[in-house]
Protein backbone atom coordinates (compact mmCIF):
# COMPACT_ATOMS: atom_id res chain seq x y z
CA UNK A 1 0.00 0.00 0.00
CA UNK A 2 2.47 2.14 0.93
CA UNK A 3 4.83 1.41 -1.97
CA UNK A 4 1.55 2.07 -4.26
CA UNK A 5 1.22 5.62 -2.62
CA UNK A 6 4.65 6.17 -3.46
CA UNK A 7 4.39 5.66 -7.17
CA UNK A 8 0.77 7.17 -7.65
CA UNK A 9 3.27 10.46 -6.76
CA UNK A 10 6.17 9.85 -8.45
CA UNK A 11 3.95 10.12 -11.67
CA UNK A 12 3.48 13.72 -11.48
CA UNK A 13 6.80 14.35 -11.61
CA UNK A 14 7.66 12.01 -14.03
CA UNK A 15 5.41 13.79 -16.41
CA UNK A 16 6.49 17.57 -15.50
CA UNK A 17 10.10 15.92 -16.11
CA UNK A 18 8.91 15.08 -19.58
CA UNK A 19 6.99 18.10 -20.43
CA UNK A 20 10.06 20.33 -19.30
CA UNK A 21 12.53 17.78 -21.49
CA UNK A 22 9.99 17.97 -24.17
CA UNK A 23 10.41 22.09 -23.82
CA UNK A 24 13.78 22.00 -24.28
CA UNK A 25 13.68 20.72 -27.35
CA UNK A 26 14.17 22.68 -30.58
CA UNK A 27 11.40 22.16 -33.19
CA UNK A 28 11.46 22.31 -36.64
CA UNK A 29 9.11 22.28 -39.33
CA UNK A 30 9.02 21.68 -43.40
CA UNK A 31 6.03 23.94 -45.51
CA UNK A 32 6.05 23.61 -48.97
CA UNK A 33 4.15 22.64 -52.49
CA UNK A 34 5.39 20.49 -55.45
CA UNK A 35 1.54 20.55 -56.74
CA UNK A 36 -0.24 23.38 -57.73
CA UNK A 37 -3.74 21.79 -58.24
CA UNK A 38 -5.67 23.63 -55.15
CA UNK A 39 -6.80 26.89 -56.96
CA UNK A 40 -3.27 28.64 -57.06
CA UNK A 41 -1.45 28.29 -60.49
CA UNK A 42 1.81 27.73 -60.97
CA UNK A 43 4.23 24.82 -62.50
CA UNK A 44 4.06 21.49 -60.54
CA UNK A 45 7.68 20.15 -60.00
CA UNK A 46 7.41 16.69 -58.03
CA UNK A 47 10.88 16.06 -57.12
CA UNK A 48 11.00 19.82 -54.96
CA UNK A 49 9.82 18.02 -51.68
CA UNK A 50 12.36 15.37 -51.69
CA UNK A 51 15.12 18.15 -51.19
CA UNK A 52 13.03 19.77 -48.56
CA UNK A 53 12.43 16.43 -46.74
CA UNK A 54 15.96 15.89 -46.73
CA UNK A 55 16.65 18.72 -44.60
CA UNK A 56 13.94 18.04 -42.09
CA UNK A 57 15.00 14.41 -41.97
CA UNK A 58 18.53 15.41 -40.90
CA UNK A 59 18.23 18.09 -39.15
CA UNK A 60 15.61 15.65 -36.33
CA UNK A 61 18.29 12.98 -37.04
CA UNK A 62 18.34 12.10 -33.49
CA UNK A 63 22.47 10.81 -33.91
CA UNK A 64 23.18 14.58 -33.70
CA UNK A 65 23.66 16.21 -30.13
CA UNK A 66 21.40 18.76 -29.95
CA UNK A 67 18.81 17.24 -33.09
CA UNK A 68 15.55 18.87 -33.30
CA UNK A 69 12.38 16.96 -32.94
CA UNK A 70 9.71 16.34 -35.93
CA UNK A 71 6.67 19.28 -35.38
CA UNK A 72 5.13 18.57 -38.45
CA UNK A 73 5.93 18.55 -42.57
CA UNK A 74 3.28 19.80 -44.99
CA UNK A 75 3.58 19.46 -48.40
CA UNK A 76 0.59 20.59 -50.96
CA UNK A 77 -2.67 20.16 -48.90
CA UNK A 78 -3.73 23.32 -46.98
CA UNK A 79 -0.46 25.57 -47.78
CA UNK A 80 -2.18 29.46 -47.37
CA UNK A 81 -0.65 32.67 -47.29
CA UNK A 82 -1.76 32.82 -43.58
CA UNK A 83 0.24 30.55 -42.11
CA UNK A 84 3.66 33.20 -43.28
CA UNK A 85 2.42 36.27 -42.34
CA UNK A 86 1.93 38.24 -38.74
CA UNK A 87 -1.48 38.97 -36.94
CA UNK A 88 0.69 42.21 -36.23
CA UNK A 89 1.45 43.51 -40.02
CA UNK A 90 -2.14 41.89 -41.00
CA UNK A 91 -5.17 41.43 -39.42
CA UNK A 92 -5.01 37.88 -40.73
CA UNK A 93 -1.85 36.36 -40.22
CA UNK A 94 -1.46 33.26 -38.51
CA UNK A 95 2.03 32.89 -38.43
CA UNK A 96 2.17 32.15 -34.56
CA UNK A 97 -0.30 28.83 -35.25
CA UNK A 98 2.05 27.63 -37.95
CA UNK A 99 5.63 28.36 -39.08
CA UNK A 100 6.46 30.74 -35.91
CA UNK A 101 5.61 27.88 -33.60
CA UNK A 102 8.62 26.28 -34.69
CA UNK A 103 12.32 26.85 -34.00
CA UNK A 104 14.13 26.35 -37.32
CA UNK A 105 11.96 25.86 -40.78
CA UNK A 106 11.91 25.20 -44.26
CA UNK A 107 10.03 26.33 -47.05
CA UNK A 108 10.44 25.00 -50.25
CA UNK A 109 8.07 26.88 -53.08
CA UNK A 110 8.39 29.13 -56.46
CA UNK A 111 9.64 32.13 -55.30
CA UNK A 112 9.58 35.60 -57.49
CA UNK A 113 9.58 39.72 -56.28
CA UNK A 114 6.63 42.23 -55.85
CA UNK A 115 7.64 45.83 -55.15
CA UNK A 116 11.53 44.38 -54.23
CA UNK A 117 10.32 41.66 -51.77
CA UNK A 118 10.03 38.04 -52.47
CA UNK A 119 6.93 36.40 -52.48
CA UNK A 120 6.29 32.45 -52.41
CA UNK A 121 3.38 30.51 -54.34
CA UNK A 122 0.92 28.86 -51.74
CA UNK A 123 -0.71 26.47 -52.93
CA UNK A 124 -4.65 27.47 -52.30
CA UNK A 125 -6.20 30.83 -52.34
CA UNK A 126 -7.85 30.99 -48.78
CA UNK A 127 -11.10 33.10 -48.15
CA UNK A 128 -10.68 37.06 -46.89
CA UNK A 129 -7.45 38.40 -47.59
CA UNK A 130 -4.63 36.03 -47.80
CA UNK A 131 -4.11 35.41 -51.47
CA UNK A 132 -1.83 33.33 -54.23
CA UNK A 133 1.85 34.74 -52.86
CA UNK A 134 2.84 35.07 -49.23
CA UNK A 135 4.43 38.17 -49.49
CA UNK A 136 7.71 38.89 -47.19
CA UNK A 137 6.21 42.43 -46.52
CA UNK A 138 3.32 41.00 -44.33
CA UNK A 139 5.87 38.81 -42.12
CA UNK A 140 7.66 38.93 -38.90
CA UNK A 141 8.92 35.87 -37.86
CA UNK A 142 10.65 35.14 -34.18
CA UNK A 143 7.70 36.52 -31.91
CA UNK A 144 6.35 32.72 -31.31
CA UNK A 145 9.42 30.85 -31.71
CA UNK A 146 11.23 30.95 -35.00
CA UNK A 147 15.22 31.32 -34.79
CA UNK A 148 16.33 30.12 -38.43
CA UNK A 149 14.15 30.09 -41.62
CA UNK A 150 15.71 28.32 -44.80
CA UNK A 151 13.91 29.39 -48.34
CA UNK A 152 14.48 26.53 -51.07
CA UNK A 153 12.63 29.35 -53.36
CA UNK A 154 13.49 31.52 -56.53
CA UNK A 155 14.66 35.16 -55.62
CA UNK A 156 14.23 34.78 -51.78
CA UNK A 157 17.12 36.92 -50.68
CA UNK A 158 18.36 38.94 -54.07
CA UNK A 159 20.77 41.34 -53.41
CA UNK A 160 18.24 44.46 -53.67
CA UNK A 161 15.88 42.99 -50.77
CA UNK A 162 19.07 43.26 -48.31
CA UNK A 163 19.51 46.71 -46.61
CA UNK A 164 15.86 47.97 -46.89
CA UNK A 165 13.58 44.87 -46.74
CA UNK A 166 14.40 41.54 -45.18
CA UNK A 167 15.68 42.94 -41.70
CA UNK A 168 11.67 44.45 -41.27
CA UNK A 169 10.38 40.69 -40.94
CA UNK A 170 13.26 40.31 -37.88
CA UNK A 171 11.12 39.86 -34.65
CA UNK A 172 13.12 37.41 -32.59
CA UNK A 173 14.26 35.46 -36.05
CA UNK A 174 18.12 35.46 -35.70
CA UNK A 175 18.71 34.56 -39.77
CA UNK A 176 17.15 33.68 -43.17
CA UNK A 177 18.85 31.55 -45.70
CA UNK A 178 17.43 31.55 -49.35
CA UNK A 179 18.90 32.32 -52.91
CA UNK A 180 20.18 35.75 -55.10
CA UNK A 181 17.88 34.72 -57.97
CA UNK A 182 17.23 31.61 -59.12
CA UNK A 183 17.62 28.59 -57.65
CA UNK A 184 16.99 24.86 -59.25
CA UNK A 185 15.07 21.81 -58.05
CA UNK A 186 17.38 18.55 -59.15
CA UNK A 187 17.13 14.81 -57.30
CA UNK A 188 20.90 14.78 -57.23
CA UNK A 189 20.64 18.36 -54.64
CA UNK A 190 18.50 16.04 -52.29
CA UNK A 191 22.12 15.10 -50.77
CA UNK A 192 23.31 19.23 -50.35
CA UNK A 193 20.24 19.83 -48.63
CA UNK A 194 20.65 16.57 -45.77
CA UNK A 195 24.15 17.39 -45.59
CA UNK A 196 23.41 21.17 -45.31
CA UNK A 197 22.14 20.33 -42.07
CA UNK A 198 24.40 17.87 -40.73
CA UNK A 199 26.89 20.35 -41.24
CA UNK A 200 25.02 23.16 -39.27
CA UNK A 201 25.53 20.79 -36.13
CA UNK A 202 29.09 21.16 -36.82
CA UNK A 203 29.66 24.37 -38.37
CA UNK A 204 28.08 27.90 -38.38
CA UNK A 205 24.52 27.72 -40.38
CA UNK A 206 26.13 30.10 -43.28
CA UNK A 207 28.58 28.00 -43.81
CA UNK A 208 27.12 25.08 -44.34
CA UNK A 209 24.25 27.09 -46.45
CA UNK A 210 26.99 27.69 -48.93
CA UNK A 211 28.84 25.14 -48.97
CA UNK A 212 26.32 23.37 -49.89
CA UNK A 213 24.58 24.89 -52.30
CA UNK A 214 26.60 27.18 -54.22
CA UNK A 215 26.78 25.20 -57.15
CA UNK A 216 28.72 27.19 -60.32
CA UNK A 217 27.33 26.56 -63.63
CA UNK A 218 24.41 24.48 -62.68
CA UNK A 219 22.26 24.64 -65.23
CA UNK A 220 25.43 25.05 -67.39
CA UNK A 221 24.93 28.86 -67.92
CA UNK A 222 23.93 29.94 -64.80
CA UNK A 223 25.29 29.65 -60.93
CA UNK A 224 22.89 28.62 -57.84
CA UNK A 225 23.68 31.38 -55.54
CA UNK A 226 22.71 30.76 -51.49
CA UNK A 227 22.86 33.84 -49.45
CA UNK A 228 23.03 33.83 -45.55
CA UNK A 229 21.18 36.46 -43.84
CA UNK A 230 21.36 38.25 -40.01
CA UNK A 231 20.70 40.63 -37.73
CA UNK A 232 22.17 42.02 -34.97
CA UNK A 233 21.85 45.44 -32.54
CA UNK A 234 24.99 46.67 -34.07
CA UNK A 235 27.79 45.42 -36.84
CA UNK A 236 29.90 43.26 -33.89
CA UNK A 237 26.49 41.47 -32.75
CA UNK A 238 25.72 40.39 -36.40
CA UNK A 239 28.86 38.77 -37.26
CA UNK A 240 28.94 37.51 -34.35
CA UNK A 241 25.58 35.85 -34.49
CA UNK A 242 25.83 34.57 -38.54
CA UNK A 243 29.79 33.51 -37.42
CA UNK A 244 29.28 31.13 -34.40
CA UNK A 245 25.61 30.27 -34.99
CA UNK A 246 24.66 26.73 -35.18
CA UNK A 247 21.68 24.04 -34.73
CA UNK A 248 23.42 23.75 -31.14
CA UNK A 249 24.41 27.09 -30.75
CA UNK A 250 21.77 29.18 -30.65
CA UNK A 251 22.29 32.92 -29.02
CA UNK A 252 19.70 34.96 -27.19
CA UNK A 253 17.67 37.12 -29.69
CA UNK A 254 18.79 40.21 -30.92
CA UNK A 255 18.10 42.85 -28.05
CA UNK A 256 17.42 45.24 -31.66
CA UNK A 257 17.82 45.20 -35.23
CA UNK A 258 19.99 47.96 -35.81
CA UNK A 259 22.47 46.05 -38.44
CA UNK A 260 21.91 43.97 -41.29
CA UNK A 261 24.93 41.50 -42.71
CA UNK A 262 24.99 38.75 -45.12
CA UNK A 263 27.35 35.75 -46.47
CA UNK A 264 27.78 35.42 -50.28
CA UNK A 265 30.04 34.39 -53.36
CA UNK A 266 31.39 36.93 -54.65
CA UNK A 267 30.46 37.45 -58.70
CA UNK A 268 27.93 34.30 -58.22
CA UNK A 269 25.74 35.14 -61.62
CA UNK A 270 22.77 33.32 -61.58
CA UNK A 271 19.30 33.05 -63.95
CA UNK A 272 17.02 35.90 -63.36
CA UNK A 273 19.38 38.42 -61.72
CA UNK A 274 22.33 40.40 -62.17
CA UNK A 275 25.80 39.54 -60.92
CA UNK A 276 25.29 39.45 -56.84
CA UNK A 277 26.27 42.48 -54.64
CA UNK A 278 25.88 44.77 -58.39
CA UNK A 279 22.06 46.31 -56.76
CA UNK A 280 22.44 45.95 -53.48
CA UNK A 281 19.33 48.32 -51.96
CA UNK B 1 33.33 61.83 -93.91
CA UNK B 2 34.10 59.82 -96.32
CA UNK B 3 31.47 57.33 -97.98
CA UNK B 4 33.51 54.27 -96.09
CA UNK B 5 33.40 55.74 -93.14
CA UNK B 6 29.64 56.34 -93.38
CA UNK B 7 29.49 53.08 -94.01
CA UNK B 8 31.60 52.26 -91.19
CA UNK B 9 29.98 53.90 -88.82
CA UNK B 10 26.76 52.93 -89.70
CA UNK B 11 27.32 49.11 -89.51
CA UNK B 12 28.92 50.23 -85.93
CA UNK B 13 26.11 51.79 -84.75
CA UNK B 14 23.44 48.81 -86.58
CA UNK B 15 25.96 45.98 -84.67
CA UNK B 16 25.40 48.03 -81.22
CA UNK B 17 22.04 48.35 -81.38
CA UNK B 18 21.64 44.22 -82.79
CA UNK B 19 23.33 43.85 -79.82
CA UNK B 20 21.10 46.19 -77.09
CA UNK B 21 18.32 44.91 -78.36
CA UNK B 22 19.07 41.50 -77.57
CA UNK B 23 20.25 41.93 -74.01
CA UNK B 24 17.88 40.53 -71.40
CA UNK B 25 16.00 42.51 -68.66
CA UNK B 26 19.18 41.93 -66.38
CA UNK B 27 21.76 42.14 -68.78
CA UNK B 28 22.54 38.76 -68.57
CA UNK B 29 23.50 36.11 -71.31
CA UNK B 30 19.85 35.68 -73.56
CA UNK B 31 18.17 32.19 -73.27
CA UNK B 32 16.38 30.98 -75.89
CA UNK B 33 12.62 30.38 -74.90
CA UNK B 34 10.26 27.63 -76.74
CA UNK B 35 7.08 25.60 -76.30
CA UNK B 36 8.56 23.17 -79.46
CA UNK B 37 10.55 21.30 -77.41
CA UNK B 38 11.87 18.74 -79.90
CA UNK B 39 13.20 21.76 -81.61
CA UNK B 40 15.05 23.01 -78.56
CA UNK B 41 16.14 19.38 -77.47
CA UNK B 42 17.89 18.38 -80.74
CA UNK B 43 19.45 21.24 -81.00
CA UNK B 44 20.62 21.35 -77.46
CA UNK B 45 21.58 17.66 -77.68
CA UNK B 46 25.37 17.69 -77.88
CA UNK B 47 26.57 14.27 -80.11
CA UNK B 48 28.38 10.87 -78.85
CA UNK B 49 29.78 7.85 -80.37
CA UNK B 50 30.87 4.95 -79.13
CA UNK B 51 34.21 6.57 -77.82
CA UNK B 52 32.24 7.18 -74.72
CA UNK B 53 32.56 3.87 -73.22
CA UNK B 54 36.44 3.68 -73.66
CA UNK B 55 36.55 4.03 -69.56
CA UNK B 56 38.47 2.27 -67.35
CA UNK B 57 35.71 -0.52 -65.40
CA UNK B 58 36.80 1.09 -62.52
CA UNK B 59 39.27 3.86 -60.41
CA UNK B 60 39.22 3.00 -57.15
CA UNK B 61 40.55 5.73 -54.76
CA UNK B 62 38.62 5.35 -51.24
CA UNK B 63 40.72 2.35 -50.40
CA UNK B 64 44.11 4.61 -50.03
CA UNK B 65 42.61 7.40 -47.55
CA UNK B 66 42.16 7.14 -43.69
CA UNK B 67 41.72 9.71 -41.14
CA UNK B 68 45.30 10.42 -41.08
CA UNK B 69 45.61 11.29 -44.28
CA UNK B 70 42.56 13.69 -43.93
CA UNK B 71 44.50 15.11 -40.95
CA UNK B 72 48.38 15.44 -42.99
CA UNK B 73 46.07 16.96 -45.53
CA UNK B 74 44.45 19.73 -44.08
CA UNK B 75 47.58 19.55 -41.36
CA UNK B 76 46.05 19.95 -38.27
CA UNK B 77 48.31 18.64 -35.73
CA UNK B 78 45.28 17.60 -33.13
CA UNK B 79 43.86 15.56 -35.98
CA UNK B 80 47.86 14.00 -36.80
CA UNK B 81 47.86 12.74 -32.95
CA UNK B 82 44.78 11.14 -32.60
CA UNK B 83 45.07 7.51 -33.42
CA UNK B 84 42.91 5.97 -35.63
CA UNK B 85 43.59 2.49 -36.50
CA UNK B 86 40.78 2.01 -38.70
CA UNK B 87 40.47 3.36 -41.75
CA UNK B 88 37.29 4.93 -41.79
CA UNK B 89 35.05 6.73 -39.35
CA UNK B 90 34.91 9.86 -37.75
CA UNK B 91 36.34 12.24 -35.12
CA UNK B 92 34.04 15.10 -33.43
CA UNK B 93 35.89 17.52 -30.54
CA UNK B 94 34.33 20.75 -29.25
CA UNK B 95 36.02 22.81 -32.38
CA UNK B 96 36.36 20.00 -35.57
CA UNK B 97 34.63 17.25 -36.89
CA UNK B 98 35.93 14.89 -39.24
CA UNK B 99 33.71 12.09 -41.16
CA UNK B 100 34.90 9.66 -44.00
CA UNK B 101 32.65 7.34 -45.80
CA UNK B 102 34.54 5.39 -48.42
CA UNK B 103 31.58 3.30 -49.38
CA UNK B 104 30.36 6.74 -51.22
CA UNK B 105 33.46 8.57 -51.50
CA UNK B 106 32.47 10.97 -49.15
CA UNK B 107 34.85 13.01 -46.72
CA UNK B 108 33.79 16.36 -44.84
CA UNK B 109 36.23 18.04 -42.84
CA UNK B 110 35.11 21.23 -40.09
CA UNK B 111 37.51 23.13 -38.06
CA UNK B 112 35.99 26.54 -36.00
CA UNK B 113 39.64 27.50 -34.70
CA UNK B 114 40.00 28.35 -38.64
CA UNK B 115 36.89 30.03 -39.23
CA UNK B 116 37.03 34.01 -40.18
CA UNK B 117 36.36 36.20 -36.93
CA UNK B 118 35.64 40.06 -38.02
CA UNK B 119 37.61 41.43 -34.50
CA UNK B 120 40.79 39.63 -35.37
CA UNK B 121 40.91 37.33 -38.75
CA UNK B 122 43.07 39.43 -41.58
CA UNK B 123 40.65 41.05 -44.37
CA UNK B 124 43.10 40.07 -47.16
CA UNK B 125 41.89 36.55 -49.13
CA UNK B 126 45.37 34.33 -50.08
CA UNK B 127 45.97 34.99 -53.50
CA UNK B 128 44.06 32.94 -55.91
CA UNK B 129 46.68 30.25 -57.11
CA UNK B 130 47.99 29.83 -53.96
CA UNK B 131 44.52 28.70 -52.50
CA UNK B 132 44.09 26.42 -55.47
CA UNK B 133 47.40 25.07 -55.12
CA UNK B 134 46.78 24.23 -51.37
CA UNK B 135 43.48 22.53 -51.85
CA UNK B 136 44.56 20.69 -54.62
CA UNK B 137 47.51 19.28 -52.61
CA UNK B 138 45.17 18.45 -49.93
CA UNK B 139 43.15 16.51 -52.30
CA UNK B 140 45.97 14.06 -53.61
CA UNK B 141 47.08 13.70 -50.49
CA UNK B 142 43.50 12.23 -49.24
CA UNK B 143 44.23 10.13 -51.85
CA UNK B 144 42.15 11.30 -55.04
CA UNK B 145 43.44 11.07 -58.20
CA UNK B 146 44.64 14.12 -59.86
CA UNK B 147 43.69 12.86 -63.33
CA UNK B 148 40.27 13.66 -62.64
CA UNK B 149 40.70 17.06 -61.53
CA UNK B 150 39.10 19.33 -63.61
CA UNK B 151 40.87 23.27 -63.82
CA UNK B 152 40.26 24.22 -60.19
CA UNK B 153 37.70 27.59 -59.66
CA UNK B 154 38.72 29.56 -57.11
CA UNK B 155 36.05 31.71 -55.97
CA UNK B 156 35.49 34.77 -52.88
CA UNK B 157 33.58 34.17 -49.73
CA UNK B 158 32.33 37.99 -48.89
CA UNK B 159 30.15 39.68 -46.10
CA UNK B 160 28.41 42.79 -46.58
CA UNK B 161 26.18 44.86 -44.20
CA UNK B 162 24.58 47.86 -43.53
CA UNK B 163 22.97 49.86 -40.89
CA UNK B 164 19.14 49.94 -40.89
CA UNK B 165 18.91 53.12 -39.20
CA UNK B 166 21.06 55.71 -41.83
CA UNK B 167 20.64 52.89 -44.38
CA UNK B 168 24.42 53.21 -44.93
CA UNK B 169 26.23 50.01 -47.02
CA UNK B 170 29.57 49.00 -45.52
CA UNK B 171 32.45 47.56 -48.05
CA UNK B 172 32.66 44.24 -48.38
CA UNK B 173 34.74 42.01 -46.38
CA UNK B 174 37.04 39.12 -47.63
CA UNK B 175 35.96 36.16 -45.68
CA UNK B 176 37.97 33.22 -47.49
CA UNK B 177 38.69 31.64 -50.96
CA UNK B 178 36.58 28.75 -51.85
CA UNK B 179 38.16 26.29 -53.79
CA UNK B 180 36.01 23.96 -56.28
CA UNK B 181 37.38 20.83 -58.56
CA UNK B 182 35.32 18.89 -60.53
CA UNK B 183 35.94 15.51 -61.63
CA UNK B 184 35.93 14.68 -65.51
CA UNK B 185 37.32 11.47 -66.69
CA UNK B 186 37.53 11.05 -70.65
CA UNK B 187 37.40 14.47 -71.01
CA UNK B 188 33.90 14.37 -69.95
CA UNK B 189 32.24 15.53 -66.32
CA UNK B 190 30.84 13.13 -63.61
CA UNK B 191 28.05 14.43 -62.62
CA UNK B 192 27.53 14.30 -58.67
CA UNK B 193 30.85 14.58 -58.30
CA UNK B 194 32.89 17.32 -56.37
CA UNK B 195 35.54 18.20 -53.94
CA UNK B 196 35.50 22.35 -51.89
CA UNK B 197 38.05 23.24 -49.61
CA UNK B 198 37.86 26.90 -47.62
CA UNK B 199 41.10 28.66 -47.45
CA UNK B 200 41.23 31.26 -44.73
CA UNK B 201 42.50 34.34 -44.98
CA UNK B 202 45.27 33.16 -42.83
CA UNK B 203 46.16 30.18 -44.89
CA UNK B 204 44.79 27.30 -43.08
CA UNK B 205 42.12 25.10 -44.90
CA UNK B 206 38.97 25.53 -42.77
CA UNK B 207 36.33 23.25 -44.24
CA UNK B 208 37.13 20.45 -46.59
CA UNK B 209 34.27 18.47 -48.75
CA UNK B 210 34.69 15.86 -51.00
CA UNK B 211 32.21 13.83 -53.00
CA UNK B 212 34.19 11.54 -54.85
CA UNK B 213 32.74 8.24 -55.23
CA UNK B 214 35.09 5.54 -56.75
CA UNK B 215 34.44 5.33 -60.65
CA UNK B 216 33.03 1.76 -61.53
CA UNK B 217 31.62 1.57 -64.59
CA UNK B 218 28.83 -0.54 -66.17
CA UNK B 219 29.66 -1.58 -69.22
CA UNK B 220 26.74 -1.19 -71.75
CA UNK B 221 25.09 -3.62 -74.27
CA UNK B 222 24.13 -0.71 -76.67
CA UNK B 223 24.20 3.00 -77.06
CA UNK B 224 20.69 4.51 -77.53
CA UNK B 225 19.80 6.10 -80.37
CA UNK B 226 19.76 9.79 -80.60
CA UNK B 227 15.98 10.23 -81.75
CA UNK B 228 15.18 7.51 -78.28
CA UNK B 229 17.01 10.43 -76.27
CA UNK B 230 14.89 12.76 -77.59
CA UNK B 231 11.89 11.37 -77.53
CA UNK B 232 12.83 10.79 -73.89
CA UNK B 233 13.48 13.93 -73.04
CA UNK B 234 10.96 16.56 -74.90
CA UNK B 235 8.47 13.67 -72.49
CA UNK B 236 10.56 14.45 -69.80
CA UNK B 237 10.14 18.28 -70.08
CA UNK B 238 6.54 18.25 -71.18
CA UNK B 239 5.36 16.39 -68.33
CA UNK B 240 6.41 18.94 -66.09
CA UNK B 241 5.90 22.57 -67.78
CA UNK B 242 3.09 21.20 -70.54
CA UNK B 243 4.01 23.48 -73.26
CA UNK B 244 4.85 26.45 -71.51
CA UNK B 245 7.98 28.18 -73.27
CA UNK B 246 11.29 26.89 -71.87
CA UNK B 247 15.05 27.71 -72.67
CA UNK B 248 17.08 23.76 -72.58
CA UNK B 249 20.53 22.86 -72.04
CA UNK B 250 21.75 19.78 -72.27
CA UNK B 251 25.55 18.40 -71.38
CA UNK B 252 26.90 15.60 -71.88
CA UNK B 253 28.87 13.41 -69.32
CA UNK B 254 28.51 10.37 -66.86
CA UNK B 255 25.84 10.05 -64.64
CA UNK B 256 24.73 7.35 -61.65
CA UNK B 257 23.47 4.59 -62.70
CA UNK B 258 18.98 4.91 -61.36
CA UNK B 259 19.37 1.27 -61.65
CA UNK B 260 22.06 0.41 -59.01
CA UNK B 261 22.29 0.68 -55.53
CA UNK B 262 25.31 0.98 -55.80
CA UNK B 263 27.27 4.02 -57.21
CA UNK B 264 27.78 2.67 -60.96
CA UNK B 265 28.32 5.19 -63.42
CA UNK B 266 26.66 4.84 -67.19
CA UNK B 267 26.94 7.29 -70.21
CA UNK B 268 24.31 9.96 -69.97
CA UNK B 269 22.90 13.43 -70.37
CA UNK B 270 21.82 16.42 -67.85
CA UNK B 271 18.92 18.13 -69.18
CA UNK B 272 18.56 22.19 -67.89
CA UNK B 273 15.33 23.14 -67.91
CA UNK B 274 14.47 26.63 -67.28
CA UNK B 275 10.57 27.87 -67.67
CA UNK B 276 9.97 31.44 -66.28
CA UNK B 277 9.93 29.91 -62.81
CA UNK B 278 12.30 27.53 -60.77
CA UNK B 279 14.45 25.79 -63.09
CA UNK B 280 15.01 21.97 -62.80
CA UNK B 281 17.62 19.75 -63.79
CA UNK B 282 17.59 15.92 -64.35
CA UNK B 283 19.34 13.43 -66.39
CA UNK B 284 18.55 10.69 -69.19
CA UNK B 285 21.00 7.68 -69.53
CA UNK B 286 22.52 7.43 -72.79
CA UNK B 287 22.38 3.87 -72.49
CA UNK B 288 20.83 0.35 -72.08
Amino acid sequence: MELNKRFILLIPLVVLFGLILNGCVSKARLYGVTTWDGGCAATSLADWDDMGLAWYNEITNTSHAGAYSKDGQSTNGNIVDSMFTDAGVVAWGNDHNNIDLAHAAMMFMHGSENSDRWQGSVRVDEAGAGDCQTWQGDMRFGNTSLRFLHLSSCNSLDDNQWADRWWGSFSGLHQVDGFHGFMWIWSELNDNYRDFADDAFSTTIGNAWLDNLYYADISGTDDQCPVAYAVGSNSDDTWNRIGTERYNNVLSNPASVGYWGTIYIENCDPANENVIGADIN
Amino acid sequence: MSIKKKIFTFLLFLSLSVVLSNATAYGEEEHKMSSDYRSLVSQALPMWDEKILEVPASKIWTDKTSMQAVARAVKDEVLVNVEREKKTGEYKDKDRAVKIDQSQGHIRYLNNLREFRMESSPRTALDKPKAEGMITEALRTIGLPADEFQKPLVDTVVSQGGSTGDKKIDEKIYRERLVTVDRMINNLPVFGSMSRGSVSNKGEISRLLVKWPDFIFTKSKRLLERDTVIEEIVKRIDSQVKGQPVSVNIRLGYIQSPASERTVYIPGVVVSVLPSTTGFIFSVPLAE
